[in-house]
């Protein structure tokens, strides 16, 4: 048997490849920023809230990191009209992504939290700062900093499972590559085309996090 | 949420619940199958992984860089639409006949296009995670500890397994297991190819009788359970980090 390939079939769909990286890049830009902050949010919750908002969070937190992200995704999706909330394909895209981020974040963050010295936190109540300030200038910048690894691994891994998303017709990248293949039977290549997409874009997503991390958010 | 009312039995009654016992019995199937293939490639990822040869090394390298960095939904249905085609059309033929004897209790069948490109793309993409997750902890293992078996004639291959493997193999435990038990979640991905498991057989339930709530709720309580309990088993069977001389893992190569 011969195999004949034909990259040129896929690649003549480039509007549709490019319209699906366009939205791969923004469902992941809105999962790392809202996600991150829900995260950093949980953590201090989970951390030093009431007894009550600890055990919600909690809860939050390991079912969702317990359970596959395309039921999540199918949760929102299907379940919540059920309750009278109709979101958009899109829509609960983005509120299962970012949901999604924020659980796992929330555990990142909080280990680098508890890694924190005593003596820096008393050093900077006794210079008077308010706790707010303690925690954004004393605490975080160095746990940020101490779990940034795993955080640009977690940041990847939303990255590629937004590739579920596709599932409930969002247009990322995989829906256009299954798309592609669905209408002109070119499986072989369409797939190879976005894996490669995908691979490029975590080489370049992983390179601009480690760049950007020290720079913007705990200074070298 | 004034005026929602549940109605569990129309999830836990009837065809629904059948369906769901065959979603759960699948989800298991796939899950240990794609555990053995797991296993089995990251023990040879791992092989040329340590290897001291970089062209050894190089093709496990590449390996590991694709299939870590682009989405395992992808690779599914890579595996299913292209992977499957590239088989001799014999072969294709033989895997799509009937075959009676390859249907394990319960009524699922594990020669379909469905079942095998599941588990072959959940076997790859675990056991590449599971083959770093390895050698992370071979790296944590202190250098004297090499240096003093190898000072104690220990040849190269005995060192790695009575004293390197086992102590890394309890250093990495932990995220290995972690491993597996994101295997057996990942599996709902394979609802996309068709593969009847818990997620295909909710959303089954979904459009049969509009209980998309219940359905999600149960569905998501049969991962949570499932996951505990693989993970008490995982956790316990493994090897602890301090213990590894007395636990159990004296087993050599």
């Amino acid at each position: 048997m011969r195999i004949q390939l034909d990259f040129a079939a896929v690649l003549s769909q480039w509007p549709l490849l490019l319209n699906g990286i366009a939205w791969t890049i923004a469902l992941t830009t809105v999962a790392t920023l809202i996600g991150m902050l829900l995260g950093i949010l949980c953590a201090q919750m989970r951390a030093k809230g009431p007894v009550a908002v600890r055990f919600g969070v909690g809860a939050y937190i390991e079912l969702i990191r317990n359970t596959p992200f395309i039921v999540q995704l199918f949760f929102i999706f299907f379940g919540l009209p059920v309750a009278g909330v109709r979101l958009s394909p899109e829509t609960a895209a983005f509120i299962a992504i970012v949901l999604n981020l924020g659980a796992y974040a929330a555990e990142i963050v909080r280990a680098g939290v508890e890694a924190t010295p005593r003596g820096q936190i008393e050093a900077a109540v006794s210079l008077a700062l308010t706790p707010f300030q303690v925690f954004t200038r004393v605490v975080l910048p160095p746990a940020l900093k101490k779990v940034w690894p795993a955080t640009v691994s977690q940041i990847v891994i939303v990255m590629l499972g937004s590739s579920v998303c596709g599932q409930i017709s969002v247009p990322e990248l995989s829906y256009a590559a299954n798309l592609i293949q669905s209408n002109n039977f070119r499986a072989f290549e369409s797939f190879i085309v976005a894996a490669l997409l995908y691979l490029a874009l975590s080489v370049v997503l992983r390179k601009f996090l480690n760049w950007a991390g020290p720079r913007l958010l705990f200074g070298r | 949420m004034g005026g929602l009312t549940f109605d569990w039995i129309g999830v836990l009654g009837g065809a629904p619940l059948e369906w769901l016992e065959l979603g759960v019995l699948t989800t298991l199937y796939v899950t240990f199958a794609g555990f053995l293939v797991a296993t089995l490639i990251a023990i040879v990822l791992l092989g040329l992984r340590i290897s001291e040869k970089q062209i050894i090394q190089w093709p496990a390298i590449t390996v590991v860089a694709v299939f870590r960095n682009t989405p395992l939904l992808v690779q599914i249905l890579f595996w299913y639409f292209a992977g499957f085609g590239l088989l001799p059309a014999d072969w294709r033929a033989w895997i799509n006949d009937d075959h009676s004897w390859a249907m394990l209790p319960g009524g699922v069948g594990l020669l379909t296009p469905e079942f095998l490109a599941a588990t072959w793309g959940l076997g790859v993409f675990s056991g590449v995670f599971i083959a770093e997750e390895i050698r992370a902890g071979l790296m944590a293992v202190a250098p004297g500890q090499r240096e003093a078996a190898l000072a104690q004639g220990f040849g190269h291959w005995r060192c790695l397994g009575y004293i390197l493997l086992p102590q890394a193999l309890a250093n990495a435990w932990q995220p290995v297991v972690g491993q597996y038990l994101n295997l057996m979640k990942l599996s709902s991905l394979a609802a996309a190819i068709g593969l009847a498991e818990i997620t295909y057989q909710v959303r089954q339930i979904e459009s049969y009788n509009s209980h998309a709530l219940e359905a999600f709720a149960v569905g998501t309580l049969l991962y949570l359970a499932i996951g505990m309990v693989m993970g008490q088993i995982l956790l316990r069977c493994g090897p602890r980090s301090g213990t590894m001389i007395r636990g159990g893992i004296r087993r050599g190569p």
